[in-house]
């Protein structure tokens, strides 16, 4: 028995580092270079482009697929708006924008300053809280010729097939507006999967902070049944707002994660959970 | 007591059965069933006297004759696929083969022993050897258990001879009907049967219908003997099974179908001139495909299929040398089984949900066996049987192997086990009295379900089981001590064990956090080794005949299980007496049974046991035969139950009754 358990321990961890090496999965690179540029993975689907006004550049917008309410990864390709050659030296920032008429709000977001070498694509999230029309604010500062500039997108976002982004106040938080988002399992399996969530507090409307100072606890279920499974590793923080845990899937089908929210030892809220089924 | 009541009635019996003798009958008896010749070497043939002694009531199922072998019981989830035990081993601590053959039952809950696939009609013997001397065959720790099945003989000039039975019986509305031809011209025979059952619901004593107890089947076997030479054939062996609509009463799901195939090629070849040589080798191939059905059941919460498959490659090669005072047996075997089981659940408006009850995996497993008997003189000889075998076992289904991930298991590693058995035995035969002392050595490893076997309901309990890997083989040391005493007519024979467990594979309880799978199971065990367990007692046989037209037959057993932490062993069968006389001559056969099983009141409650009451039940059959030329009919008759008691028997799972009062009326039909 104890040994069972510290087994199953010492496999969620490992589970858990070897993941978290490679978690950039979508990256996804041939080496075929051709006319010595870099080709774009070809599990990246093309969302849109825009020039970076007054950075001389122009930026191409990739995800793994087509934006949807919840985690999205956002790959971007910048190029010399003149010669359309790739650039490879800057700094690359993003926001959110849902434009609502009377007001206007936007959403969490994260980005990763430097440019991954091999694929030479700058990186960052945007959480999308709802569907409709969103727009995307990249910055650029081409260090090639030393400017910088704006430039934004639109695009459209919808649901996923279940809800993968819980926005809900907590009371107990001097009730703050909390956003929790789940990023992984992406491909649920049977067995252990990671899952990986990140929990965010709405400063203001343009405002979101990464929340650090949460425990997690995860209970998953099988609602049609009743029952529940073992060995699951409750998520704890990583970085950046995101935490990091192991689900145990005995059956395939739909499985009820429950999340309860601790700080301090004192429960926040236990109302939210997110759906898999696979 | 009820031991003095069942004394009482043994010694009514016996009087009544002197009186019987005092008539002057006739002292030419011809059994009626059709024996055949065996090749085999066999010291078992008392053994087999018992068997055609049962075979020869004309009773049902393999089951009925199972059940009257010293030492078997049967556990009873249903009326049909009764999981024969010997003692108390069963499942993984038995070896139950077929000609010899390993085979795999494919369900998880144990619906479908091998002992399903074979049907009574074609069986010429029974090879019941109890214990881990036993292992000749394969490492044991519980015994042995060979449905040798019927060849085709060479004994038809012109015509095929040809067995027909019709039969029914009112308890369960059911009909039991086959035939089967025997061919043969020059150097090849065949042999083909058929059999077909249906079998509605039983009705227990007091007449209420017994829900779930139904089922249907058609057995097919074809065997066909080549002659290579006088003391040289070839017998290949195909038999198709099929069992639809089986009623499971005492568990929560019935079985839509199960499918047995079993195919076989044996070479024997004896040469008498080199120290009697027999070699025999036999390849073999066993498939079952098992698919359980809850959509008979209105209480079901969710529909699911729970199938499962099992097949089974194999061969062996044993060799019997006898030089005067000397007698060799050795044998090598392997195989290689592949077993897997599903389990899809079906909610409303929902994807369904599967799992592997049984990751998809592959067993290994070869072993050699050698056993040695030295006659010292008339008296008093000596025996020793060594066998060591090498298993390996993987999951190779990834869904499987991902499941047990989650528990920190990697069941796509393989498990490797050398195991070895021995066993030395002592004998004297003196005038009257023959006594054999045993003593034996013997493992086995973890069963699949043992191992890993993932949430698999037992009804007995109310508890889920997953397995667990690390579990060590179990292990026995054990010693038999046999008595056979000759007085006159009288001959009595009887068996005292004493078995100590190692590492008695025994389950427990885990932690909620396991979370039952299974709808309104009660939470989860797994398996452990603890460090013992004790297993005694004794069986005896008492038979006589008298001018050859009376015999009479009892037989008693008694096991005693004990484990190390002063709990009770379960599934013990509690003190049994089977008490048969029979009276016989040329046209007519007439048999009293009795049966009675004291009360078990040492139960093990974790397993869900609870106290059953003591019964007698008694039954009553007459034959009556005629002849005409080459033909012969048989009129069978039987009145089961004839208090229409309504019992259980203790290894009975879920509370269910016994069959009521049955009346079976049957023809039998030889033509020869």
């Amino acid at each position: 028995m104890k040994n069972m358990k510290t087994l199953a321990i010492i496999m969620a961890i490992s589970v858990q580092l070897f993941t978290a090496c490679t978690k950039e999965e979508t990256a996804k690179v041939t080496n075929n270079i051709t006319n010595g540029e870099v080709p774009i993975p070809t599990n990246l689907v093309k969302i849109g482009e825009t020039f970076i006004l007054g950075a001389q550049a122009k930026a191409v917008i990739y995800s793994s697929k087509a934006f949807f309410v919840g985690y999205n990864t956002i790959y971007v390709a910048m190029y010399d708006s003149a010669s359309n050659t790739r650039l490879t030296d800057g700094h690359f920032n993003l926001s959110t924008l849902m434009d609502m008429g009377s007001k206007k709000h936007s959403s969490p977001s994260e980005v990763t300053n430097d440019m991954d070498s091999l694929t030479q694509l700058w990186k960052g999230a945007a959480i999308f809280t709802m569907t409709g029309m969103w727009r995307l604010d990249i910055s650029f500062h081409n260090h090639k010729v030393d400017l910088e500039g704006n430039g934004s997108l639109v695009s459209n976002v919808v649901n996923p097939a279940s809800a993968m982004v819980k926005v809900f106040t907590v009371a107990a938080d001097d009730s703050s507006k909390i956003i929790v988002t789940m990023l992984n399992p992406t491909n649920p399996k049977m067995g252990l999967n990671n899952f990986e969530i990140t929990i965010h507090k709405m400063a203001d409307m343009m405002n979101f902070v990464a929340v650090k100072d949460y425990s997690v606890e995860i209970n998953p279920t099988m609602p049609s049944m009743g029952h529940g499974s073992p060995n699951n590793v409750n998520p704890t923080y990583v970085d950046n707002g995101h935490y990091l845990g192991v689900v145990n899937f005995t059956m395939s089908g739909l499985w009820r994660v429950a999340l309860t929210l601790k700080k301090n030892n004192v429960v926040l809220d236990n109302s939210q959970s997110f759906d898999i089924t696979f | 007591m009820k031991l003095k009541n069942t004394l009482t009635i043994i010694v009514v019996l016996l009087i009544v059965n002197n009186l019987k003798s005092q008539q002057k009958l006739d002292s030419t008896v011809k059994d009626i069933q059709l024996k055949e010749v065996l090749i085999c070497h066999d010291d078992k043939n008392q053994q087999n006297e018992a068997f055609n002694f049962y075979r020869s009531s004309k009773i049902n199922s393999t089951e009925d004759i199972l059940s009257r072998i010293e030492g078997v019981n049967l556990i009873k989830r249903g009326a049909f696929g009764l999981e024969p035990t010997l003692r108390t081993y069963n499942a993984g601590q038995i070896n139950i083969m077929v000609n010899g053959m390993k085979m795999y039952g494919a369900c998880t809950d144990k619906m479908d022993p091998v002992s399903a696939y074979i049907e009574p009609s074609n069986l010429d013997k029974l090879q019941v050897n109890q214990g881990a001397s036993a292992a000749a065959n394969g490492s044991t720790i519980g015994g042995n258990l060979n449905f040798q099945l019927k060849e085709a003989v060479f004994n038809t000039k012109n015509l095929p001879s040809v067995t027909a039975f019709l039969q029914y019986s009112s308890v369960n509305k059911g009909f039991n009907n086959g035939v089967s031809l025997n061919l043969n011209k020059n150097k090849i025979a065949f042999r083909l049967a058929a059999v077909y059952k249906n079998v509605g619901n039983y009705t227990d004593g007091g007449g209420l219908e017994v829900k779930y107890t139904q089922y249907e089947k058609v057995n097919l076997q074809l065997n066909t003997v080549i002659k290579l030479g006088n003391n040289n054939k070839l017998i290949a062996d195909i038999i198709y099974d099929k069992g639809v609509n089986i009623g499971y009463a005492a568990l929560p799901m019935d079985v839509s179908s199960a499918t047995g195939k079993i195919a076989a090629l044996t070479h024997q070849v004896y040469f008498k001139k080199f120290l009697n040589a027999l070699m025999e080798t036999k390849l073999y191939y066993n498939e079952v495909v098992h698919y359980m059905d809850d959509t008979r059941r209105p209480e079901t919460p969710m529909h699911m299929d729970m199938p499962g498959w099992s097949n089974t490659v194999g061969f062996y090669s044993k060799i019997n040398l006898e030089k005067k005072k000397h007698i060799f047996e050795t044998r090598l075997d392997a195989h290689k089984a592949y077993t897997r089981a599903d389990m899809t659940m079906y909610p409303k408006n929902e994807k369904e949900m599967y799992m592997q009850t049984l990751p998809g995996n592959n067993l290994f497993n070869s072993g050699l066996s050698i056993t040695y008997n030295y006659k010292i003189n008339k008296t008093y000889g000596f025996g020793s049987m060594v066998r060591s075998d090498f298993y390996e076992q993987k999951a190779i289904d990834n869904i499987g192997i991902l499941q047990w991930e989650g528990f920190g298991f990697d069941v796509s590693k393989q498990t490797q086990n050398w195991l070895h058995n021995g066993s030395f035995w002592v004998k004297r035969n003196a005038k009257n009295l023959n006594s054999k002392l045993v003593l034996a050595f013997g493992a086995r490893i973890p069963t699949s379900n043992e191992r890993m076997g993932f949430y698999l309901f037992n009804r007995a309990d109310g508890y889920d089981y997953i397995g667990n890997l690390n579990l060590k083989p179990e292990q026995a040391l054990q010693v038999d001590f046999i008595n056979n005493f000759t007085i006159k007519k009288i001959v009595f024979t009887t068996t005292f064990f004493y078995h100590h467990i190692y590492n008695y594979i025994y389950a427990y309880l885990l932690p909620p956090a396991y979370s039952a799978m299974t709808i309104g199971a009660r939470g989860v065990k797994t398996y452990q080794n603890i460090e013992y367990a004790k297993l005694m007692g004794f069986e005896s046989t008492i038979g006589f005949k008298l001018h050859n037209k009376i015999s009479f037959k009892a037989n008693l057993r008694y096991t005693y299980g004990l484990l190390n932490t002063g709990l009770y062993m379960q599934q013990v069968p509690p003190f049994k007496i089977i008490n048969t006389i029979r009276f016989q001559n040329k046209l007519y056969q007439i048999q009293i049974e009795h049966f009675f099983a004291h009360s078990q009141n040492l139960i093990n409650q974790n397993f869900g046991e609870v106290n059953t009451a003591g019964w007698h039940s008694f039954n009553a059959r007459f034959a009556f035969t005629k002849s005409i030329k080459k033909s012969i009919f048989q009129l069978n008759t039987a009145i089961e139950n004839l208090f229409d008691l309504n019992y259980r028997e203790h290894l009975d799972w879920g509370n269910i009754p016994q069959p009521g009062l049955n009346f079976i009326i049957g023809i039998n039909y030889y033509f020869n």
